[in-house]
């Protein structure tokens, strides 16, 4: 504030001052102090005053008029007075001088006085002209007009306001002059401290202020007003008044400008929402003439009316602002013209039934002048408690003719649905149809054919003439083949139609093999074919699938490798086969098992390769002629490894065709796991390989015994030198490859003079196997040469035969310590070679080729049986088969009829055929089940001639306990019939399945014991036991009746006894049971001091348990009866 | 104040001399631009490093599109710089953009500034009525859209093509990357403003010696623009230099040291 005292700066100050309307120079008090001024002078002169005090007037109203500062005055009187008294002591002027300076003071504080009010009144001014309404004021002008007022009234030379657009930038709303910043767009840090501080800041030396915005110094400010502006909404600016030159801002001019703050703010604000509202104004436009729909609104006051451009061309109005009853009238007019309109009126009842409804959706629809369909909202609207109503006029023709048109479109899906559905239900009843054609087709097949095979095995059974036994033998053959190719042609069926299901049941893998290998054995020995496998010790042997499955595929590809080998060998091998892709949420159960079945055939051409494993394509038509065959067979096989989870392929002659797994490379090209094994002296360009894959799990359950002690070292076998003389490299090979893998040291020759020459050579041998069949020399003579030299007379010889050769053994002078059968199977070689170097003498029962059937089985068996059967023919065919073999059987012709028979008496077996007129057979075997105790119940085995799966199911489920199928073999009869005691669901409380009657081992165990004549001596035994048995079972029935314990426990005993040593062991403990009770409860046992009659009573109670246990000691043994019968008939 | 100034624009000062020098970057790169200049300059000048608002490591919070809607934005950020720093008389040398922005900056406070020197600058980009600015205005329609659909494809795209020199592609690899690392809205604004600006007006005004340096092959930079500048700035001086492309610092670095060199030993 402190303002230097230089004069011609002063002078230059005021001149550029010399603004008479500026509040300063007192523009309304002006022209009255000169008035008055001149009238005291006037009359001053005319008084005749001095003319110092007509000075002091004048000086008054100088002093009044001239914008000082009080400090200049005061300052000025002060030096005035220092002067004069320096200059002169005269006291008179003194005086006089006194007179003019308190003038000047006083006309200094008049002069402040009048400025004040002054500027009070320019203050005014400023809102009177600002608050007049003028035409076109926008914010813009005002706040222009505002700021050119004040930079009037302040006098300063520019005047800008500021609005803050963002944290950054200010703009400039007014700058007066125009070039007062250099740019329109500054930074708001000019007014910032202004703003906190809420109050205008006053900088009469801008350049001094600390933070000083160079931009404004470069401009030339020196002196700066910055008075801030805020407002509501987030307004934020400041105006700035400029002077560029130093100017003492007054406390008038601060006052000034802090009492027109408020109305500065206010006109900002204004300024502001102006903006807004044209904003929003132009957005509101564009979004109401942007928009298809037509938009209405009336509210019930009658004062608010617009509509926009679209609803104006529905409603045929000018757009805008209408009044309320001419839109009311057109819309009206609209709703008439629709075609719908009874529909309208009665949805708008409904719309309008509440006064504040919101309506959607409310469709009109018009056919003229062309089709069109408004679709009609309304909102309920509220301004300032006056209600109205926003209307929406959307034309959605397009859309309700889509939606008509799908809707027609969807009506018409549904119809085809509809019938796709009706023909489905066809199709399914089709597949139906087939299922059961195929059925029945299955049954009426075989039931001829079962009277053909039955009616001939029988018919061979009886005296021929070699010519008629011939022409027999050929019709037996044919008719099997034949039931073959039926048996193919069903299964192909139900591959085809999806209807095979494969079994999960747990089997051995050694077991399935070697079965297969029996089924064609006796056919390669005929044709002179050497049949050798060899299953890798690391496969697993427990597995879980279908057993009978994986032995067709394998009968189905030895049968093939026979057909077409006339001379050489046929190998099947089994390995582990490494799966590119393990399961890794159970690895170890999961095993892929490759089979090799390989001859040393005809080999297959290589362009006939593929057609291979197609249905109904064999290699050539010839070939048909030749060997026969349905063509059938590769493409079942095929398919039935793909359902097992694996491949089948082929290679021949180094060509390869199938679906060889990717991982897999021909033995040619790299040898695979087994050919490391099994040097094959075949070349791949001889006959053909088979290979196939099956994927199974292990079964888990089997404890797995008897494969893993196979696959382990045996000290009984580690280490024994052993002799193998086989002229077939690959037989050698197997028979060396088993051996080693117990631990035995193995000599492998190919003749019998190799043989010799080794034994010569005084090798100490603890075993030699011999190969009957070797040209030159053959294993019988080469035995008997063995024999000859010293050292081996007592060396143990087996020998391998193949089969249907077994009667030369006879013949032979030599003793064999084995006899095996070729194919040799792994455990039966096991056991074999355990046995011989276990220095136990082996009786080797020569395999049983050819059923013997025996007619006396009756009288071992003796079985009330009741045949339920409706065809005549198979009636018959049943019932001469029993007859062969002595039995004799009851005829019923329907299940009804067998419940019948079964009322009437008792029947040990029933012979159950599943379709039957009237009842069939599952119903009548519920029937019994139901109806009969177990005791008197008979065992039923269906009959059936169904092949399809679910048969064997269904049988079992209706409580039957066994299966044949028509048509009936020998064998399957064989077996019903002798395992007919042997049944498990007699007495399942007492008899584990697990638990055999007899236990074999105690036999055998005999047998070693009693030599060459255990046979006899056995025989000699069961008799003996079967006489005396019954009675013991008599005494204890008799003792527990008369309450003999003493009898009890010695018969008990007795039984107990004799029983252990036949093996009837579960039965022998059941009789231990009795000796004890009878032991518990005999009177010299802790009960002695009791009365005789207490005793007895004692006794009684004590044996009446006993009773039960008696009961089923009787059934129990009549299942060791039986089981013994059969034992003394194989001996 | 000071403090937040320096850190918006990422401010270095090097060396030690008695005269200052400011480098001030153009659009699309930042400091690091001046590498290959610095060691030479430094010996002699006290030079000042910075980041204009929106490109390199200044401050992104500190864009507004508001307040860079012209480069007068820029130019206040200088003084505020120069204020900051108590610059007073200093040197100038100003690539592309930044040659208008120091230009206007010089206009507001000439006190600022002893010498200004402009590479690859241009007071308008558009071709006019009598006047070369080097693009018609729908060639920039066609660039900003291609920088609104895919920012970083044009950034690969116009780089090539603004750095010239296609015998040393690393160069131009080296652009795209500065021109990527923008914030792409804030790039395309940038763009649009400074391609649509003009300053031909404020030309005779400026009182400050201006050194004019020029390239050739300058995509957006023709020489008429060059010429046209030299005849409207009072006290200024053409000099063509032996370089090609808009970015003749980087892709002849030794050829512009040199010629700032001479120019401010002058």
């Amino acid at each position: 504030m402190f303002v230097k005292l230089n004069p011609n700066l002063h002078f230059q100050w005021l001149l550029s001052r010399l603004r008479l309307h500026h509040p300063d120079w007192l523009p309304t008090f002006r022209p009255f102090l000169a008035a008055l001024c001149s009238l005291l002078v006037g009359l001053g002169m005319l008084e005749g005053w001095g003319t110092v005090r007509l000075l002091s007037l004048v000086l008054l109203l100088v002093c009044a008029m001239l914008p000082l500062s009080g400090l200049i005055v005061i300052a000025g009187v002060a030096i005035a007075l220092i002067g004069t008294a320096l200059i002169c002591s005269n006291g008179l002027l003194t005086r006089h001088l006194l007179e003019p300076i308190s003038v000047a003071v006083f006309g200094t504080v008049v002069g402040q006085f009048l400025r004040r009010v002054e500027w009070k009144l320019a203050s005014q001014q400023i809102l009177e002209s600002l608050t007049q309404p003028k035409e076109n004021g926008t914010a813009e002008t005002l706040i222009g007009t505002a700021v050119s007022l004040l930079q009037d009234f302040t006098g300063a030379d520019a005047a800008i306001a500021l609005r803050q657009l963002d944290s950054v930038t200010a703009e400039a709303l007014v700058c007066l002059p125009r070039t007062a910043l250099p740019n329109q767009l500054t930074n708001p840090a000019l007014f910032t401290a202004a703003l906190e501080q809420n109050r205008s800041l006053f900088h009469s030396n801008y350049p001094a202020v600390e933070d000083a915005s160079h931009v404004l110094l470069a401009q030339g400010v020196r002196s700066l007003a910055i008075l801030p502006l805020q407002g509501s909404d987030n307004l934020r600016g400041a105006i700035l008044l400029i002077w560029h030159r130093q100017t003492n801002l007054s406390d008038d001019l601060q006052q000034f400008t802090a009492s027109l703050l408020s109305e500065l703010r206010t006109l900002l604000q204004f300024c502001d929402t102006t903006l807004r509202l044209d904003k929003l104004q132009a957005r509101f436009g564009a979004m109401l003439e942007t928009i298809h729909q037509g938009v209405v609104f009336m509210d019930e006051s009658g004062e608010q009316s617009w509509l926009n451009q679209a609803a104006a061309e529905q409603l045929g109005l000018p757009p805008g602002a209408i009044d309320p009853p001419m839109i009311a009238q057109a819309m009206a007019t609209l709703r008439t013209q629709a075609s719908n309109t009874a529909e309208i009126t009665v949805q708008g009842a409904k719309l309008f039934s509440q006064p504040q409804a919101t309506i959607r959706n409310w469709n009109w629809i018009f056919d003229y002048p062309q089709p069109k369909v408004l679709s009609v909202s309304s909102t309920p609207t509220r301004v300032r408690d006056v209600p109205g109503r926003l209307w929406l006029f959307d034309d959605i023709t397009e859309q309700y003719l889509a939606q008509k048109e799908l809707l027609e479109r969807t009506q018409e899906l549904s119809q085809t649905n509809t019938k796709l559905e009706l023909a489905k239900v066809e199709a399914e009843a089709a597949t139906r149809a087939k299922s059961l054609f195929l059925a029945n087709m299955s049954h009426e097949i075989r039931t001829p054919m079962n009277a053909i095979i039955g009616m001939t095995e029988l018919l061979l059974d009886t005296r021929l003439i070699p010519r008629q036994r011939e022409f027999l033998e050929t019709i037996y053959q044919s008719s099997n083949t034949l039931l073959t190719i039926i048996n193919d042609i069903l299964d192909f069926s139900k591959m085809e139609s999806g209807k095979l299901e494969l079994e999960h049941q747990p089997f051995d893998l050694r077991m399935c093999v070697e079965s297969s290998l029996d089924l064609l054995a006796s056919k390669a020995a005929e044709q002179g074919l050497e049949l050798a496998y060899w299953v890798h010790p690391q496969a697993p042997n427990r597995l879980l699938g279908d057993t009978t499955r994986l032995q067709q595929i394998l009968v189905n590809l030895l049968s093939n490798a026979v057909k077409f080998t006339k001379t050489g060998e046929i190998v099947v091998s089994v390995t582990p086969f490494p799966d590119p892709h393990p399961q890794s949420s159970n690895p170890q159960s999961l095993h892929k098992i490759l089979f090799t079945v390989k001859d040393t055939g005809i080999g297959i051409p290589a362009d006939r390769m593929h057609h291979l494993f197609k249905s109904f394509s064999q290699v050539d038509a010839s070939i048909t002629r030749q060997y026969g065959g349905t063509g059938l067979g590769l493409a079942i096989s095929n398919q039935l490894s793909e359902m097992m989870g694996g491949q089948m392929w082929v290679e021949s002659g180094g060509k390869l065709a199938g679906n060889p797994p990717l991982q897999w490379n021909p033995p040619w090209r790299e040898q695979p796991l087994q050919q490391q094994h099994l040097e094959s002296p075949l070349l791949a360009e001889q006959g053909s390989t088979f290979y196939f894959t099956i994927t199974a799990a292990a079964d888990s359950n089997s404890s797995s015994t008897s494969d893993t002690d196979i696959a382990q070292l045996q000290p009984e076998l580690t280490g024994k030198q052993v002799l193998v003389v086989d002229d077939s490299p690959i037989n050698r090979q197997i028979l060396t490859l088993q051996a080693q893998s117990w631990g035995m040291v193995v000599h492998a020759v190919a003749s019998a003079r190799e043989a010799l020459s080794l034994l010569g050579a005084k090798q100490p041998f603890d075993l030699a196997i011999l190969d009957m069949q070797m040209p030159q020399m053959d294993g019988l003579t080469l035995g008997e040469m063995i024999r000859q030299q010293t050292p081996y007379q007592h060396l143990p010889l087996v020998l391998l035969t193949s089969m249907g050769k077994p009667d030369n053994m006879a013949a032979a002078a030599v003793e064999f310590a084995a006899c095996l059968t070729k194919p040799v199977k792994q455990s039966q070689l096991y056991n074999t070679l355990i046995r011989v170097l276990g220095t136990q003498p082996i009786v080797i029962k020569p395999s049983q080729g050819t059923l013997e059937i025996d007619p006396h089985l009756a009288e071992q068996y003796p079985l009330k049986i009741l045949l339920a059967e409706d065809n005549l023919v198979n009636q018959k065919v049943a019932l001469l088969m029993l007859q062969r073999l002595g039995y004799k059987a009851d005829v019923v012709s329907n299940g009804l009829e067998a419940l019948k028979a079964l009322q009437d008496q008792k029947y040990d077996l029933v012979l159950m055929d599943v379709q039957m007129p009237e009842m069939d057979g599952l119903e009548a075997t519920r029937s019994i089940r139901q109806n009969y105790l177990l005791e008197r119940c008979p065992r039923i085995v269906a009959m059936t001639a169904n092949a399809m799966r679910g048969d064997r199911e269904e049988c079992l489920q209706s409580g039957m306990d066994d299966y044949i199928s028509k048509p009936i073999q020998m064998q399957d009869l064989l077996r019903v019939l002798t395992q007919q005691q042997s049944s498990t669901h007699v007495l399942p409380a007492v008899l584990p399945v697990s638990e055999p009657t007899i236990d074999t081992k105690v036999l055998q165990s005999f047998r070693a014991m009693a030599g060459e004549q255990s046979a006899a001596i056995l025989t000699e035994l069961i008799d003996c036991y079967l006489e005396e048995a019954p009675k013991l079972i008599e005494e204890i029935d008799a003792a527990i009746a008369h309450s003999d314990a003493i009898t009890l426990r010695r018969a008990a005993h007795t039984l107990k006894a004799n029983s252990a040593t036949l093996g009837a062991i579960a039965f022998s403990n059941a009789c231990k049971e009795l000796e004890l009770l009878g032991r518990n409860c005999s009177p010299d046992n802790g009960s002695k001091g009791h009365s005789e009659n207490n005793s007895n009573s004692n006794v009684n109670n004590c044996l009446a348990q006993g009773g039960d246990q008696a009961t089923r000691l009787k059934l129990d043994y009549e299942q060791v009866k039986s089981a013994l019968q059969l034992e003394r008939h194989q001996e | 104040m000071a403090l937040s100034i320096l850190q918006r624009n990422n401010v270095k000062v090097l060396g030690d001399g008695e005269e200052t020098l400011i480098l001030a970057h153009g659009f699309g790169s930042d400091q690091t631009a001046w590498r290959y200049q610095i060691p030479e300059l430094q010996a002699r000048y006290r030079i000042v490093l910075f980041d204009h608002v929106g490109a390199g490591k200044s401050d992104f919070n500190a864009y507004s599109p508001r307040r860079y809607s012209s480069l007068y934005g820029y130019a206040e950020d200088l003084l505020d710089l120069c204020a900051a720093l108590k610059l007073n008389q200093c040197s100038l040398v100003g690539h592309s953009a930044s040659g208008m922005v120091s230009l206007l900056a010089a206009l507001v406070e000439p006190d600022r500034f002893s010498k200004l020197i402009f590479i690859s600058a241009s007071p308008r980009y558009l071709n006019d009525v009598g006047y070369v600015g080097g693009f018609e205005q729908s060639d920039l329609d066609a660039l900003y859209a291609a920088m609104s659909s895919n920012y970083y494809a044009w950034a690969s795209g116009f780089a090539p093509i603004a750095m010239g020199n296609p015998d040393k592609p690393e160069l131009a690899t080296e652009f795209a990357n500065t021109l990527a690392a923008i914030r792409p809205d804030i790039a395309q604004a940038v763009a649009r403003m400074i391609f649509q600006s003009d300053h031909r007006a404020d030309l005779p005004k400026l009182k400050v010696p201006t050194f004019i340096l020029q390239s050739s092959d300058d995509v957006a930079v023709p020489m008429q623009v060059g010429q046209y500048m030299a005849a409207n700035i009072p006290k200024s001086q053409y000099i063509p230099i032996d370089a090609t492309g808009h970015l003749p610092h980087l892709s002849a670095p030794d050829t512009v040291s040199k010629a700032i060199a001479t120019c401010l030993s002058s």
